[in-house]
């Protein structure tokens, strides 16, 4: 046999073993477990979102002293407990540690996206796995935000009036494998974030209620066993969630969200639309035609003021046919033709469509690399996706009633030569829901994160931007839903000036 | 003059598309030191219907994707025992349907090696030889590769192939390759890293090879060893691309034109999963030499 032979067969198997390895790409995010910088002492005065005085009609135990022998008893469990935690459960503590109001947050994220698909034409949905569009999504943020600060707020108050030390000050022998704060511990914050959290998700997605138990289990395990909380307090904190979640759902239950989907089309009327005389009417172009997006969500309850929310309407478009709308056109039409690499990777970055987080998840993904580096207590963690949540929900309802007053069709319809990088969404096009929800999302986040303006600022302007490379909003949909949503944050961050977290 | 014609037998047939892959550039044949083959091909391929998973599906959104390819292909003998393959697709896709952009861009240029591990001469003069093959594939442009309408999917890919060969004295041969596709992660515009799936791949080829005329069959099985179907939402290179696919190629050589060869292929899919029901049409020009002085021997190699 040659040398030649030799070598041949030499790096056959050099590359026999290079094509053995295996990338792999990891299912859960790393993120570092929190120390925050302030535990927001206060935070128990801060103003919730709903009116309501959670502590005072809650049918919480008040917690036994201390020294009482039923406090001992506990303790005792919990020295057990943490000092037999395995390697597995460290890391599902380290997991949770990231905090627990995040982990919440990025788990409905996965289940919109999850439940962010189309249905097949001409089915019914199932109440049971709602379609997590947009709007939905947005919604469902909000509830689950709203619900995390204002369950964190009863909570801070609870803590700072019982005053329970952390357990390992009481009993050294119990394993914090958390670091230390002095954070008082009944209720137990995570129990609380879990016990809202699980509650507003399992209505939202009942078909995942098993899944959704099994996680807040975990989190609540994860108390035990990194000796961060006693049984009372876990007890305590989880109920307290539950409470609060109920009051919560009930403002669900009567938001107006069941009639968005409208199969009777009672928005034709609700909206004037007469489709014979209302000339360029918008149409659906997929094949076959399909009814639009849950035409009305514009009519559900804003969480601010709505007669503020809607002095924001964006005006009327230029007509189809009219000089300024020619030339609008024509730059889409232009960008359509000639759509730079870029464009396009704008375009699909911010797509944010079928099977992912939307766009309104896309915002709460920003906000939380924000978040992270920013070392806050779980209450103001919930605060600020409070606020995001709430500006997207209401600038996305002041979009959506837009789309269905105006009804203005998308440029393919009108010029089918447009063709287009991203899928066309089966809905009006005045204005822009991208643009929307991120201006709103991104002028509370440069509020919260003032050294941070000038980036955010770009990138909502570029979220709006993409939906005009994309060939399917003109410049107009992007420019007033970006100013509709900077003006629906600034609302919202009106308000969240006096709501005590600035003090 | 002829003779030597008949020692080059090659498959010039390709389409790299979202939907569909080649059988291979790879034959079983070594081209022997100095001698070098180019072709342009041209090919066309279409369908309107395309397995989602194992369910054929029509897209009235989409319509018809169309594709168009030329390819530049170049294998030359580096020894009598290692040939260097070069291919290089430009291609153009597009929906009949729908509203979804065109694409067009050079794709993916892939470079073989292909060496002979030992050869057999049985008493009647026919041959068995196995061969070994290594390849890198990556794309040379940034096209897109997450969109129902795209060229690639712009994973760089490694892939090692056993090639039995065996060549009787009357012309008639078989080819049975065995290949295992190792595909890299690829990040998209939506800023994250999948997982392109890796494949297993057999092509079985028969045919003979003569003084003025060489045919062939093949057959072709690829399976991704993992993947997502195609679905909303799901990006399409992480797709599991698995296939069934069978064609044939004739070649001739230019009457009055030394060197120069047409070659004419069809290739047609049988079953898939994720992957267009495509037929493909295509046409080659042949052009082949020898960098050295004399014309090559009757080379026992071949």
């Amino acid at each position: 046999m040659s040398l030649q032979r030799k070598k041949i067969q030499f790096i056959v198997f050099v590359l026999l073993l290079a094509t053995a390895c295996k990338e792999d790409i990891p299912i859960e995010e790393a993120l570092p477990v929190q120390m925050p910088i302030s535990q927001d002492v206060n935070a128990g005065d801060w103003q919730t979102v709903m009116d309501y005085d959670y502590l005072s009609n809650s049918s919480i135990p008040m917690p036994a002293d201390i020294n009482s022998a039923t406090y001992r008893a506990e303790l005792d469990l919990l020295v057990e407990t943490s000092n037999a935690t395995t390697v597995e459960q460290q890391s599902r503590v380290d997991f949770w540690g990231a905090g627990g109001v995040m982990r919440w947050n990025q788990l409905l994220r996965k289940l919109v996206a999850k439940y962010n698909l189309p249905l097949p034409v001409g089915s019914i949905p199932d109440p049971e796995k709602p379609v997590a569009s947009p709007p939905f999504a947005a919604r469902a943020y909000a509830l689950l935000s709203v619900g995390q600060h204002d369950a964190l707020i009863a909570a801070w108050k609870l803590k700072y009036s019982v005053n329970r030390p952390p357990p390992d000050m009481s009993e050294p022998l119990i394993k914090r494998s958390l670091p230390l704060t002095n954070l008082p511990s009944f209720p137990s914050e995570q129990a609380v974030i879990a016990g809202v959290s699980k509650k507003i998700l399992t209505a939202l997605f009942p078909f995942e209620k098993a899944n959704i138990e099994s996680i807040a289990i975990e989190h609540l395990n994860t108390i035990g066993w990194g000796g961060t909380g006693t049984e009372s307090d876990i007890i305590a904190g989880n109920l307290l969630g539950d409470e609060v979640a109920n009051i919560i759902l009930a403002r669900a239950k009567t938001d107006r969200m069941a009639l968005a989907r409208d199969p009777e089309k009672t928005y034709l009327d609700y909206f004037d639309i007469d489709v014979a005389t209302v000339p360029n009417p918008w149409m659906s172009i997929s094949d076959p035609p399909t009814d639009p997006l849950l035409p009305m969500f514009g009519r559900v309850k804003t969480w601010s003021d709505s007669t503020e929310v809607f002095s924001a309407l964006p005006p009327p478009p230029p007509m189809v046919g009219s000089v300024a709308f020619e030339e609008d056109i024509a730059n889409v039409y232009h960008i359509a033709k000639n759509r730079s690499r870029e464009q396009w990777r704008i375009s699909d970055y911010w797509a944010d469509g079928a099977g992912t987080y939307t766009p309104p998840g896309h915002w709460n993904q920003i906000a939380e690399k924000l978040i992270i580096g920013s070392k806050w207590s779980e209450v103001r963690t919930a605060r600020a996706l409070s606020l995001i949540n709430r500006a997207m929900l209401d600038s996305g309802i002041l979009c959506w009633y837009a789309k269905y007053k105006y009804y203005v069709p998308r440029p393919s319809q009108i010029n089918p030569d447009i063709k287009t990088s991203t899928g066309i969404p089966n809905f009006p096009s005045y204005t822009s829901g991208h643009s929307s929800f991120s201006a709103s999302a991104g002028t509370i986040l440069g509020y919260l994160f003032p050294d941070q303006k000038e980036n955010l600022i770009s990138q909502y302007v570029e979220a709006g931007d993409s939906r005009v490379y994309g060939g399917i909003h003109y410049m107009f949909d992007n420019i007033e839903g970006r100013k509709s949503g900077i003006l629906i944050g600034e609302l919202i961050i009106e308000n969240a000036l006096s709501d005590g977290a600035d003090d | 003059m002829a003779q030597k014609i008949a020692l080059y037998p090659y498959i010039v047939m390709f389409l790299f598309t979202q939907f569909s892959m080649s059988q291979g550039p790879l034959d079983g044949f070594l081209k022997g030191q100095g001698n070098i083959v180019t072709a342009i091909s041209f090919s066309h391929e279409s369908f309107d219907r395309y397995y989602v998973g194992n369910q054929g599906t029509i897209n009235r959104n989409l319509g018809t994707i169309g594709t168009n390819s030329a390819n530049l292909f170049v294998a030359g003998g580096l020894t009598e025992y290692l040939d260097l393959v070069l291919t290089l697709p430009y291609i153009s896709t597009s929906a009949s349907e729908g509203f979804w952009s065109d694409q067009h861009d050079f794709q993916d240029i892939a470079v073989y090696l292909k060496g002979s591990l030992f050869k057999l001469t049985v008493p009647d003069q026919s041959q068995l030889q196995l061969l070994a093959a290594v390849g890198v594939t990556t794309p040379l442009t940034d096209y897109i590769a997450d969109a129902p309408v795209s060229i690639g999917n712009q994973s760089t890919q490694i892939e090692t192939r056993l090639i039995g060969h065996f060549k009787s004295i009357k012309g008639i041969f078989v080819t049975s390759q065995f290949g295992y596709i190792k595909r890299n992660n690829i990040t998209l515009d939506r800023e994250f890293e999948i997982s392109v799936p890796d494949a297993w791949d057999y092509v079985l080829r028969t045919g003979g090879s003569y003084k003025k005329l060489y045919v062939d069959g093949w057959f072709q099985y690829q399976n991704s060893r993992s993947g997502t179907d195609i679905g909303p939402g799901v990006p399409f290179p992480s797709n599991e691309i698995d296939y069934t696919r069978v064609g044939f190629t004739l070649y001739h050589p230019l009457p009055l034109m030394n060197h120069f060869g047409i070659s004419l292929g069809a290739a047609f899919t049988l079953n898939g999963k994720n992957i267009g029901d495509s037929n493909r049409i295509s046409g080659a020009l042949i052009y082949e030499f020898s960098t050295k002085k004399s014309a090559p021997q009757n080379k026992k190699s071949s």
